[in-house]
């Protein structure tokens, strides 16, 4: 992590004023004007350590919601956590992709946040390339700034596009039809538990089990893989559509699905996924989505 | 428990105007009355705007202002006045500054002005007050920079008092850090052998003076009063009668002011002296005098280019000041000054303006008639002794006639009336005289070994020619005064000021006294500790172990004080705890000195179930009791009661009786 220095006017101007007090020590002999030099330039200095401690102990975090969608602007996080114990960090801007967010003061071992729209053009794993941290601090004379290294990747879905009369489920085979898949919720007998996927319900989650084990862990119930419930059908889906706009309409679909509770599934594209109303099937599904060649 | 919000815009206009008054308090005495009278005004009215909104001026106005300062300033500079004027346009621009509506950059101009008024003022004065208004400047400057980058980013940013102080404490490290820096930088910038000045440097902010080069009947009298340092001179301590600081010889009487003779003085001394042979450091206060003192008869100085100019006077070289002036000298402390050529010429001692106040020639013919040389001297000064005549400061004559007057009709007056009375009457009677000026006494600081001399210790004396001996003998025709006697008397200051003093002088030593010699020494031990570190630690410690035994009462005087302060800061932080905490704290405590201590990821529950049942069992019991009664209230946020704090500090106690209990069965 390189930290680069960048020198203001206001730099310039105090690095002028010091050059000439050093003139004026020198040909004066005047040990004041020499005391007023060696102050400047040991503010300059320590104005130097200070700012790269600053900035140090800024450890830097971009978080995307679970759900990120291409051409749609979603809330991006940008986190500053203080690494410090003890010492507050101050002035801290984090410059994501031009839009500069201000972090005046973080506590000591404290985390702040702050929230901008961002948005995806594509689907498929997407990163924010430039992200900097900029910190004036302590004396505005110059600016110190890194380029924020890391996974600043998400995988992004494809653009949910409403239907306009395309079949994109299987057609039922009888058994249990579109009604009785609809009343599916994850409310069925626990068959097992298994760590928390992002997306899952909050009525999922295994209190106990997550509070036993120190880790999040997910009920499953036993008609999570029941079979019941809609299926896209993507193959045929890209056939009518055409790839991209079959893309977005199964993403409507599964988008539609995580909002309302329902179960559903996938196949195509060479893999299935059974029917499940948990959320981090649908995620899942929408993973594959975005990534489909 | 909420506490009031501090705005960020309050404390940066409180560090701004902390400023602006640091920066006058550095300029007082150089800048013109008239920018003083219209600073100080304006500083208070922008506490007014800025405290409780009053309107400010428009700032086209203050441009307009501003303008008119600057253009002054430049139309009234003149070649001896530059510093003094330049300070007086800063000054007005900082208040200009302070009346606007500020900005983050107005608040940091506000700082830059500050601090060049400062280095301006610097520019005229070495005292060593200055490296107090370095020391403060420095940490306003920390803070103003600090705060003005914070405002200019979130100028709406509130603190509640502790974000405030640790703000501030962010600031004070950074001046921390910047110290060493500084340090080093100072102390290893080259110092350049011969510095360029320009015109008034280093002569403004001088000391008024009661040292005179010619002696002027009335003049000095009220500068007399003056409690201004003179001179320091670090020497073992000298009798009280011999402490005659010798200055200027005065030859040259008019009828009504005695001035020094315009003589090419020889290369060396032209004089020998008996007594005990002391060695001075002398460090002079900034002065408009070149005249060198030391105690008399001095017989060379060495650390300064001078020049001697006969009849005991030495005079700097240089005429401009560019730092503090200090010297060595050596003088042998004597009351008589043999001239090495016996047979010089003696008349210009004699001279006396023809005709000069038949009234006195009477006086001195009726005293010393038919009197040999040396009862001629004792009849004149036994005659201006008291009780007829007496030290006074008040009422002296000042008219043309002011030492007729004095030794006929007031016969009260200060050492010059005395001097000189008895120098004319001297010479009336046909011995040769002069008068010396300089300083009488002085105050020993014990723990710097150096005498402190004052303004007020200024004095004139008189030199007879002692024919017999071919000699001239030093005589004090001035009766004591009780000023002059305190002083002699070494008991005028406190011993805090001694110390105050004496760090004062060393500061002095240190910064202000600093140049191309001292760094070559530094350089040169420097270099003896590279080659030699073994030798150089012995001496070092050597040096330590010298100055522990000299100063062991400051040195513990600090030490206590310093004990004081973390006692006192410890005791704060415990007095900020809760009653809750401070009893948790105790009970940790007590049980930790049965043996019992508790981890820190432990539970109390946990800890107290650790006390074995079968070693312990009241111990057990008793912790379990205070577990117990303490979770009841504590960990439900719940203040505890005064009965239930003192059932609780109840059993800490039992706790602690069992303990001490324990501890004598051991024993």
């Amino acid at each position: 992590m390189k930290t680069v220095i960048r020198v203001h006017r206001s730099g310039i101007v105090y690095i002028c004023v010091s050059i000439v007090f050093g003139v004026i020590s020198v040909n004066s002999g005047n040990n004041y004007h020499y005391l007023a030099t060696a102050v400047m330039l040991g503010f300059m200095l320590a104005s130097g350590i200070a700012g790269r401690g600053n900035i140090r102990s800024a450890e830097i975090s971009i978080e995307y919601p679970d759900e990120v969608y291409a051409k749609t602007p979603f809330l991006l996080t940008v986190e500053v956590r203080n690494q410090s114990k003890r010492i507050p960090i101050y002035l801290i801007e984090v410059n994501v992709d031009g839009e500069k967010l201000m972090f005046p003061t973080v506590a000591a071992g404290e985390t702040c946040r702050l929230r901008i729209y961002y948005s995806f053009p594509r689907r498929g794993i997407n990163e924010i390339k430039d992200v900097r941290l900029f910190s004036v601090y302590p004396f505005n004379l110059f600016t110190r700034f890194w380029d924020v290294c890391g996974d600043l990747s998400s995988v992004v879905f494809p653009a949910p596009e409403k239907p306009a009369g395309e079949t994109i489920y299987v057609p039922p085979e009888g058994g249990l039809g579109d009604d009785a898949a609809r009343g599916l919720r994850a409310d069925g007998d626990i068959i097992g538990v298994r760590p928390y996927i992002s997306g899952d319900n909050m009525r999922q989650i295994h209190w106990k089990s997550s509070a036993r084990t120190g880790k999040i862990s997910s009920r499953v119930f036993d008609d999570d893989s029941s079979g019941g419930g809609k299926t896209i059908d993507l193959e045929r889906l890209i056939l009518s559509a055409g790839k991209e706009r079959a893309l977005s309409l199964a993403a409507y679909a599964l988008k539609e699905a995580i909002i309302s509770g329902e179960a559903i599934g996938m196949r195509g594209a060479g893999e299935e996924y059974p029917v499940s109303a948990a959320g981090g099937d649908k995620l899942a599904m929408l993973a594959r989505l975005a990534l489909h060649e | 428990m909420s506490s009031a919000l501090i705005s960020l815009k309050k404390l940066l206009i409180a560090n701004s105007l902390l400023c602006a008054l640091l920066s006058f308090a550095a300029c007082r005495n150089i800048v013109s009355p008239a920018a003083a009278a219209i600073f100080l005004p304006a500083l208070a009215a922008s506490v007014f705007i800025d405290a409780f909104g009053w309107k400010r001026p428009p700032r086209y106005l203050l441009n307009l202002v501003s303008v008119i300062a600057v253009g002054s300033a430049m139309a009234l500079v003149r070649i001896d006045s530059v510093i003094e004027t330049f300070l007086s346009a800063v000054l007005l621009l900082t208040a200009v500054k302070m009346l606007e509506d500020k900005r983050a950059r107005d608040h940091v101009q506000i700082v830059i002005l500050s601090v060049i008024t400062i280095v301006s003022a610097a520019a005229l004065t070495f005292r060593p007050e200055f490296v107090m208004y370095y020391i403060v400047m420095s940490v306003l400057i920390a803070q103003g920079l600090l705060l003005s980058t914070l405002f200019s980013k979130a100028p709406e940013m509130v603190f509640n008092r502790k974000e405030a102080l640790c703000l501030c404490r962010r600031a004070l490290a950074i001046w921390l850090m910047m110290l060493p820096v500084c340090a080093a930088l100072f102390f290893a910038a080259p110092r350049a052998r011969a510095a360029l000045t320009m015109p008034g440097y280093g002569a403004g902010d001088t000391t008024a003076s009661g040292f005179v080069d010619r002696v002027t009947h009335g003049l000095i009298g009220r500068i007399q009063e003056s409690n201004e340092i003179a001179f320091r001179a670090e020497t073992p301590r000298v009798a009280a009668n011999d402490l005659y600081w010798r200055g200027l010889t005065l030859s040259v009487f008019d009828g009504n002011e005695w001035r020094a003779r315009q003589i090419r003085g020889p290369r060396h001394v032209d004089y020998a002296a008996s007594g005990n042979h002391v060695r001075q450091e002398i460090f002079l206060e900034q002065g408009q005098f070149r005249v060198l003192f030391a105690l008399d008869k001095p017989l060379t100085l060495d650390k300064i280019d001078f020049i001697y100019a006969s009849d005991g006077v030495f005079l700097r070289s240089n005429r401009r000041m560019t730092r503090q002036l200090s010297y060595g000298a050596v003088s042998a402390v004597s009351a008589v000054m043999r001239p090495n050529d016996a047979a010089f010429d003696k008349e210009p001692y004699l001279s006396l303006p023809p005709g000069f106040s038949p009234p006195l020639r009477d006086l001195t013919d009726g005293l010393t008639q038919g009197l040999d040389e040396r009862s001629k001297i004792s009849a004149i000064q036994g005659y201006l002794s008291p009780p007829a005549f007496s030290y006074s400061l008040d009422n002296l004559p000042v008219s043309d006639n002011a030492l007729e007057e004095f030794v006929l009709d007031i016969k009260k007056g200060n050492c010059e009336y005395f001097a000189s009375a008895m120098a004319v009457m001297c010479r009336m009677a046909g011995i040769p005289s002069r008068l010396v000026a300089g300083y009488r006494g002085g105050y020993y600081n014990v723990s710097g070994e150096y005498y402190i001399v004052r303004q007020k210790n200024a004095h004139a004396w008189v030199e007879l020619w002692d024919s017999a001996e071919k000699a001239w003998r030093r005589r004090d025709p001035t009766p004591p005064d009780e000023s002059v006697e305190i002083s002699l008397r070494q008991r005028e200051t406190g011993r805090f000021a001694m110390y105050l003093d004496l760090l004062s002088l060393r500061v002095s030593q240190l910064i202000v006294e600093y140049g191309g010699d001292e760094q070559m020494e530094l350089i040169e031990r420097f270099k003896g500790f590279l080659l030699n570190p073994g030798a150089s630690f012995q001496s070092a410690a050597g040096n330590m172990k010298d100055t522990l035994r000299r100063r062991a009462l400051p040195i513990f005087a600090v030490m206590i004080v310093l004990i004081a302060v973390l006692l006192a800061m410890r005791a704060g932080r415990f007095s900020k705890r809760s009653p809750e905490a401070a009893l948790l704290r105790d009970f940790l405590s007590a049980t930790s000195r049965r043996g019992f201590t508790k981890r820190p990821d432990e539970g109390l529950e946990e800890f107290a179930n650790t006390i074995p049942e079968t070693d312990a069992r009241e111990l057990r019991e008793l912790a379990w009791r205070f577990v117990v009664a303490f979770e009841q209230d504590y960990y439900r946020d719940r203040p505890m009661t005064a009965a239930k704090l003192s059932e609780l500090k109840e059993i800490v106690q039992q706790i602690k009786r069992a303990s001490k209990n324990s501890s004598n069965d051991l024993l």
